[in-house]
C-alpha cells in the first residue's frame, strides 16, 4: 500500500472507532434512560407528540446500536458509514431547527454531550457529518468503488 | 495484526457501553431535575427538565387531569423555576 492508500485507510478507521463509541454510547445511554429521551422528544417543539416520541425512543437507539455493530467488520464498514451519514444528517437538520427555527430551546438533557449548547452541538454535528461522508468518500477509493459507472460503448 | 483491526473496534464498543452505564445514573441526577407535584392532596414524585433560568414556577400539566401541577424540589420543598413552556407528563399514579 502507498501512502495515500495508508492516509485513507487511517482516517477510515479512525472515523469508525469514532462513531462506534459515539454511536454505541448514545444508543445505549437513550436505552438506560427511556423515559427522559420519550419526555424530551415529546416536548419537543420542533417533532414533539406522543406518537412521534413512542416512534423516536425505539427507532433511533436501536439505529444507532446496529450502526455501531455494523462498523466494527471490515464487510459491513461502508453500509455502516453511509448508516452514520443518514444518521447524523437527521441529528443535524434537527439541531438546525431547534437554533434557527424552534419557538424556544428545550433542555438536551443526558449524557454527556448535554454539557454543549445547542450552537455547539450544531457545530459537533456538522463535523461528524462532514467525518462520516470523508471516510464513506475514501473508503469507496480505497475499494476501487468508482462514483460514477463507466460508459459502455454500444 | 488482522486480529488487531477486529479486537480494537470491539474494544471501543464495549468501552463505549461501559461508559454508558457509568454516566447514566450521573446525568439522570445533575440534568434532571427530581421534584414533585401535589396531586389531591398526595405527593408524587416525577422527572421534569426545569431549567432553574426564570424566576417563573415550573409547571406541568398531567395526562387526563384538567390544570397545571407546580413541581417542588424534593430536597426544599420550593417551587423549582424555568423558562421552558409548560410540558405534558404522563400520570405519576400508580
Amino acid at each position: 500500500m502507498n501512502r495515500h492508500q495508508i492516509f485513507r485507510e487511517t482516517i477510515v478507521q479512525t472515523a469508525s472507532l469514532l462513531f462506534i463509541v459515539l454511536f454505541a454510547y448514545a444508543g445505549l445511554t437513550k436505552l438506560l434512560e427511556g423515559h427522559m429521551f420519550y419526555d424530551n422528544i415529546r416536548n419537543s417543539p420542533i417533532l414533539g407528540g406522543k406518537a412521534m416520541a413512542s416512534l423516536a425512543s425505539w427507532v433511533i437507539p436501536l439505529s444507532e446500536l446496529a450502526v455501531s455493530l455494523l462498523l466494527i467488520w471490515k464487510k459491513t464498514r461502508l453500509m455502516a458509514l453511509y448508516g452514520a451519514a443518514v444518521l447524523m444528517l437527521l441529528f443535524t437538520g434537527y439541531t438546525v431547527a431547534i437554533v434557527f427555527f424552534a419557538p424556544y430551546r428545550p433542555c438536551s438533557c443526558g449524557g454527556i454531550i448535554s454539557l454543549l449548547s445547542w450552537e455547539q452541538h450544531l457545530v459537533l454535528n456538522a463535523i461528524l457529518l462532514l467525518l462520516a461522508l470523508l471516510a464513506i468518500w475514501f473508503s469507496r477509493k480505497h475499494k476501487g468503488i468508482p462514483w460514477k459507472k463507466a460508459r459502455q460503448d454500444p | 495484526m488482522k486480529k488487531l483491526k477486529l479486537i480494537l473496534p470491539m474494544l471501543a464498543f464495549i468501552f463505549a457501553i461501559t461508559l454508558s452505564f457509568a454516566f447514566v445514573n450521573a446525568t439522570a441526577d445533575d440534568f434532571y431535575a427530581t421534584g414533585y407535584v401535589i396531586i389531591e392532596g398526595q405527593p408524587y414524585d416525577v422527572d421534569t427538565n426545569c431549567n432553574s433560568q426564570s424566576t417563573s414556577d415550573c409547571k406541568v400539566r398531567i395526562e387526563n387531569l384538567s390544570g397545571t401541577f407546580i413541581v417542588y424540589d424534593s430536597e426544599t420543598d420550593e417551587p423549582l423555576k424555568s423558562n421552558a413552556p409548560i410540558q405534558t407528563i404522563d400520570d405519576p399514579r400508580p
